[in-house]
């Protein structure tokens, strides 16, 4: 079997026309147009590139020669199957790619659904409590110089509301709480009435959100018990988690996505983060209901707290929001506490 | 500009929709089912394919990095935004010292990022490779962009030509070197334009938002909600983004492309030529995305054949004598830390990545 191609010296862009072929012990030869021989070696010394498309196949001699030829079937009848083979037939365009796109539709949904949960899960379990502490002792920081005012309720109210998240407390793993700081902050108008969970499980309640939930413990509770379950169920790390590694895996399977596509991707993993958030702040108040009835509290305050989020402020749901819309809210929380 | 003797040849691609699309969805699923691991020889796959389907007077390039030196790369570079990322939560004011230490070690990337891909590109069997100073990579990374920001904006072309200077000028192939250099008047005339288009699009939306506001302001339903007031401004920044800032980068670099080129000479007296222009450039770029975003990203592989296609048909080269004479050493750079880098930032350094 002799094959036409031409062939180069090490690093030179010149090139001349020979001939490859096999003898019986092994050996390769290059002949140049005369049938001298130019170079030999055996088989197993050449590195023989895997194939790719239509493109020319190269074969290195040890002396860092390049052989190329356009003739794919010559090349193997030559030397045999070399490795790579499997894989250039795999992506020969033809019907049966069909089932790879499939394959990769399920994939994308499998790693959406599964893979990416379970690496998310790995990470939470692999961090250490008082890397957590920390984390928070850390955000509140930035928070307080940003954001936040030292907190001008009375000591009595404050006392008030600490002993009932410590009776919430008591009706979760403590394990699942690396932090059960309870601190109180003026955040001023802008955010107004609020509270929030750090992922190490520092609550922080504003001061306004004291006063608009005084007459009502159950509701004040509820907000309590939402916001622990945010920390139990470790939302805040899983979110921190999953946009890491969502746009890792973005930005190296995508690979070259060109101008402006760029950008829309980016902007597609915010929708989706919001998406993801939706459905936390729905696992929140799912997991809420149980730790208020186990205190001795009625879950309804949790509802009528999304009423009056409602009337105060509109629904406030949608694709764009980080929430759930509170009418919706509050009907689930009343559903699943019956 | 270009002396007249010279014979210009179009750089000719031979990239097949049909061809890439296997390869694509093959290296997509291997990605998959891999997690991830495979995507590194998937980028050596798609390397080789446009590359080695990419030729000058039938002369082809090639790709020589390995899946291997690539994977060991983009590991070091995820562990160690890992590690920043844990340490920066862990103290929020440890950011600053990362911003310090960026300043001086993202020039060093991009450096390595050139040198690793320069030496494993090749054209016709000659190796390409890339020598940038350390000291002239923070003028072109860090004082240039500094300069940039304290004049509002209004050097961009000083910087472009300084980045394309550093990247074009410290390339060589088989130990011949590139040059570039230009006057300021074309790459201003590039930046007069994109700034047009801005100012354009800009007025434009404000006109729009006059006659918008007046009828929101006609009395029957009273004053806009603050909700719909809030939704309305990021509505229209990114109408703005989309319609005003993105075109005009590609309407920029379009036309710095085709100065770069027309300024750029290879030892020997090798010339260059780029004819693209703003408005089908652009118009490729739109009708990609949308192609991409109908098809729910399958038509990916096709936009990418048609913007190599348009962008090689653009590309001439001049050879000044006999291409037979190139002469090179291979030398290896096994270490992709700079290539991963820049492959997770999406930094593309020469800035004319289009």
């Amino acid at each position: 079997m002799v094959v036409a191609g031409r062939a180069s010296p090490p690093g030179r862009s010149v090139s001349v026309p020979v001939t490859l072929s096999v003898d019986e012990g092994g050996m390769v030869h290059l002949r140049d147009v005369n049938d001298e021989i130019w170079r030999s070696a055996p088989v197993d010394d050449l590195r023989i590139d895997q194939p790719l498309a239509r493109l020319d196949r190269k074969v290195t001699f040890p002396d860092g020669v390049l052989f190329q030829t356009p003739d794919h079937v010559g090349l193997d009848a030559a030397l045999g199957r070399t490795r790579g083979h499997t894989l250039h037939g795999a992506e020969a365009f033809r019907p049966r790619l069909i089932a790879a796109i499939a394959a990769t539709i399920v994939g994308i949904g499998l790693i959406w659904r599964f893979a990416l949960p379970v690496l998310v899960a790995f990470a939470v379990w692999l961090t250490p409590d008082p890397m957590l502490r920390q984390m928070d002792a850390g955000t509140l920081l930035t928070l307080d110089r940003l954001l936040l005012n030292p907190s001008s309720l009375p000591a009595g109210r404050q006392a008030e509301i600490a002993d009932m998240h410590a009776a919430l407390l008591e009706q979760v793993d403590p394990r699942d709480v690396p932090s059960t700081t309870l601190l109180f902050r003026d955040a001023g108008k802008q955010v107004g009435p609020n509270a929030f969970a750090l992922p190490g499980g520092t609550v922080v309640v504003t001061d306004e959100l004291a006063r608009l939930l005084q007459d009502d413990p159950d509701e004040l509770a509820g907000v309590l018990a939402h916001e622990i379950s945010h920390v139990t169920e470790d939302h805040g790390l899983k979110a921190l988690y999953r946009s890491i590694a969502l746009y890792v895996v973005v930005s190296l399977m995508a690979g070259d996505t060109g101008p402006i596509l760029d950008e829309i991707l980016l902007e597609g993993n915010v929708l989706l983060s919001l998406r993801g958030s939706r459905d936390a702040e729905r696992e929140a108040d799912a997991r809420a209901i149980p730790i208020l009835q186990g205190a001795g509290y009625n879950p309804e305050g949790l509802a009528r707290f999304f009423d009056r989020l409602e009337t105060m402020m509109g629904d406030g749901g949608g694709w764009a929001s980080t929430h759930p819309g509170s009418g919706e809210r509050a009907a689930r929380i009343r559903n699943l506490a019956r | 500009m270009t002396p007249e003797h010279l014979d210009f040849k179009q750089v000719q691609f031979t990239g097949r929709t049909g061809e890439w699309f296997g390869i694509w969805i093959v290296n997509l699923l291997l990605s998959i089912i891999t997690i991830g691991i495979y995507s590194a020889w998937a980028k050596v796959r798609q390397k080789r394919y446009f590359y080695g389907n990419t030729t000058i007077d039938g002369r082809a390039f090639d790709y020589h990095a390995t899946g291997g030196q690539i994977l060991i790369g983009r590991l070091i570079v995820i562990g160690v935004f890992i590690l920043i990322s844990l340490l920066t939560t862990l103290n929020p004011l440890l950011i600053f010292v990362v911003y310090l230490a960026a300043i001086f070690v993202v020039p060093w990337l991009l450096i390595r990022s050139a040198r690793f891909n320069a030496r494993n590109t090749s054209w016709s069997n000659v190796r390409f490779n890339f020598s940038g100073d350390y000291g002239d990579a923070i003028a072109t990374f860090v004082l240039f962009p500094i300069l940039v920001a304290v004049t509002l904006y209004t050097t961009i072309p000083l910087l472009t030509r300084k980045a394309h200077r550093f990247y074009v000028g410290n390339h060589m192939i088989g130990g011949r070197k590139f040059a570039f250099d230009c006057n300021l008047g074309p790459l201003y005339k590039a930046f007069g334009l994109a700034a047009l288009w801005v100012i354009a699009v800009f007025a434009i939306m404000i006109a729009i938002g006059l006659a918008g506001g007046f009828s929101a302001f006609d009395g029957t339903r009273g004053a806009p909600s603050e909700d719909a007031i809030a939704i309305g401004t990021i509505g229209v920044l990114y109408g703005f983004l989309f319609v005003g800032f993105f075109p005009a980068v590609i309407l920029y670099r379009a036309l710095v492309r085709n100065v770069v080129y027309a300024n750029t000479v290879l030892d020997g007296g090798h010339r260059f030529a780029s004819t693209t222009r703003a408005l089908p450039l652009l118009g490729i770029a739109v009708t990609n995305t949308l192609a991409v975003i109908l098809t729910l990203g399958l038509a990916l592989p096709w936009t990418q054949i048609r913007m190599t296609r348009y962008l090689a048909d653009n590309t001439f080269v001049a050879p000044n004598g006999s291409l037979d004479a190139f002469v090179g050493q291979i030398e290896q750079d096994r270490s992709a830390v700079g290539d991963a880098f820049s492959d997770i930032e999406g930094i593309d350094i020469g800035g004319v990545g289009i």
